[in-house]
């Protein structure tokens, strides 16, 4: 915690005339310093905790900060703008590398629309290009989204976050990644992810946010759901260490029994 | 393309690799790790993980504490289990959380470095739960396990 704390400190003096201006739109720096900022309680603790020690140990190794932040209003700004202007005046990364990454999410709510973007620093596009930011959006965020999982959109978004910035795949070899393919849904998923692409050209390229909101079907079938479980097996007793009868019961956190989660990719 | 397979999937030096991270894993703990990979998983896949796991009599470790990584390269399945004894211990979304971050690489081909990662944070846990005793066995092989 400590560097990052240095680092935020020396942030905070020299941003500080410039935010006050936005001061009524974007959110406080958070005080004390942290990366994950659930300003809005749709996070358990437990997985806000679990993001922070994620991303602030790469802080750590790195120097790269990836802040997310959850917001439940946008205050009549568009994700994009929100998502910079946190950047900006929050100051995330370091200043004379501008290394820092503002991961942000409006949850869907049943009268608005879900909101994602990510915004990257100068210093880390190279890494992580504004085509990039958006497909980690629209395949790795959004499914989960519609699953209602927040948590493991962001935790995902941040993990691809990660390996690009550790170099352990490149944003071309990123893009060139497929989804799952099964034939008509991969063909789909194309046509739609070019509609997109020229819709986004032909507008300002900088307005590639994406809303959770809009209807990608095909997307859900990709999500990665746990399965759930259940007592069915046979056998199973003896796993769970003779509790008798193959209560399963384990799996999901249970107690007693054994655990595990399994999905498919 | 030709079709990956549970002969192929890895190089060797890819399976020194695994091998290594489940060395390295069980290193200070008396947890044990295995990996079974195998082409088709005929039903829902922590069932049928569940069975390989008595199969390859993983809940025959003393405290309880063998922890199987199932992969079904054809059926693009996986599944992670524990057993009763670091079930019990571990936070709540231990499981998911080695789930998702394997199955995110898997998702980009990555079928090494998401088993790997996935190894060396299951036994980051069993270090914290099961650390090493001075008359520690290695009670289950460190080799992967190869199906059909």
């Amino acid at each position: 915690m400590k560097p990052f704390t240095k680092i935020f400190a020396l942030i905070a003096i020299l941003s500080i005339t410039w935010s006050s201006v936005h001061a009524q739109k974007i959110p406080q720096r958070p005080n004390p310093p942290q990366l994950v900022n659930d300003l809005a309680g749709f996070l358990a603790p437990a997985e806000e905790r679990a993001l922070e020690e994620k991303v602030d140990a790469f802080n750590n190794r790195t120097g790269v900060q990836i802040a997310v932040v959850v917001l439940d209003n946008l205050d009549g700004l568009t994700s994009d703008d929100m998502a910079t202007r946190i950047l900006r005046d929050w100051g995330v990364g370091q200043k004379d590398k501008n290394n820092g990454i503002v991961v942000l999410l409006k949850p869907k709510t049943p009268d608005s629309r879900g909101q994602v973007f990510i915004a990257t620093g100068y210093g880390v596009e190279e890494f992580v290009t504004d085509a990039v930011g958006k497909r980690i959006v629209e395949l790795e965020m959004i499914p989960k989204f519609k699953n209602n999982d927040l948590y493991g959109g962001l935790d995902a978004a941040v993990n691809t976050l990660m390996s690009l910035l550790d170099g352990k795949f490149t944003a071309d070899q990123y893009m060139k990644r497929k989804p799952k393919s099964n034939g008509f849904g991969a063909l789909f998923f194309v046509v739609i992810f070019m509609a997109l692409i020229i819709g986004m050209f032909r507008k300002n390229r900088f307005e590639q946010h994406s809303s959770a909101g809009s209807s990608m079907p095909f997307w859900l079938l990709m999500s990665m759901l746990g399965s759930g479980g259940g007592g069915r097996s046979g056998g199973f007793g003896d796993f769970s260490g003779g509790s008798g009868g193959g209560g399963f019961g384990g799996f999901g956190g249970g107690l007693g029994g054994g655990g595990g989660a399994g999905g498919s990719w | 393309m030709k079709a990956t397979t549970p002969a192929n999937i890895f190089t060797a030096d890819e399976k020194k690799k695994i091998v290594h991270a489940i060395e390295m894993a069980e290193k200070d703990t008396s947890g044990e790790i295995r990996l079974h990979i195998e082409s088709f998983c005929p039903k829902d896949v922590l069932d049928h993980a569940t069975w390989i796991f008595t199969k390859l009599e993983m809940h025959k470790t003393a405290q309880r504490n063998g922890v199987l990584f199932y992969v079904a390269i054809h059926d693009r399945k996986f599944a992670i289990l524990g057993d009763a004894g670091i079930n019990a211990l571990v936070p709540a979304d231990f499981w998911e959380k080695i789930k998702s971050t394997v199955v995110a690489e898997f998702a980009q081909g990555h079928y090494c470095e998401g088993l790997c990662t996935g190894i060396g944070m299951a036994g980051e846990q069993l270090k914290a739960f099961f650390p090493y005793q001075k008359d520690d066995i290695n009670e289950l092989s460190d080799e992967i396990s190869f199906g059909k």
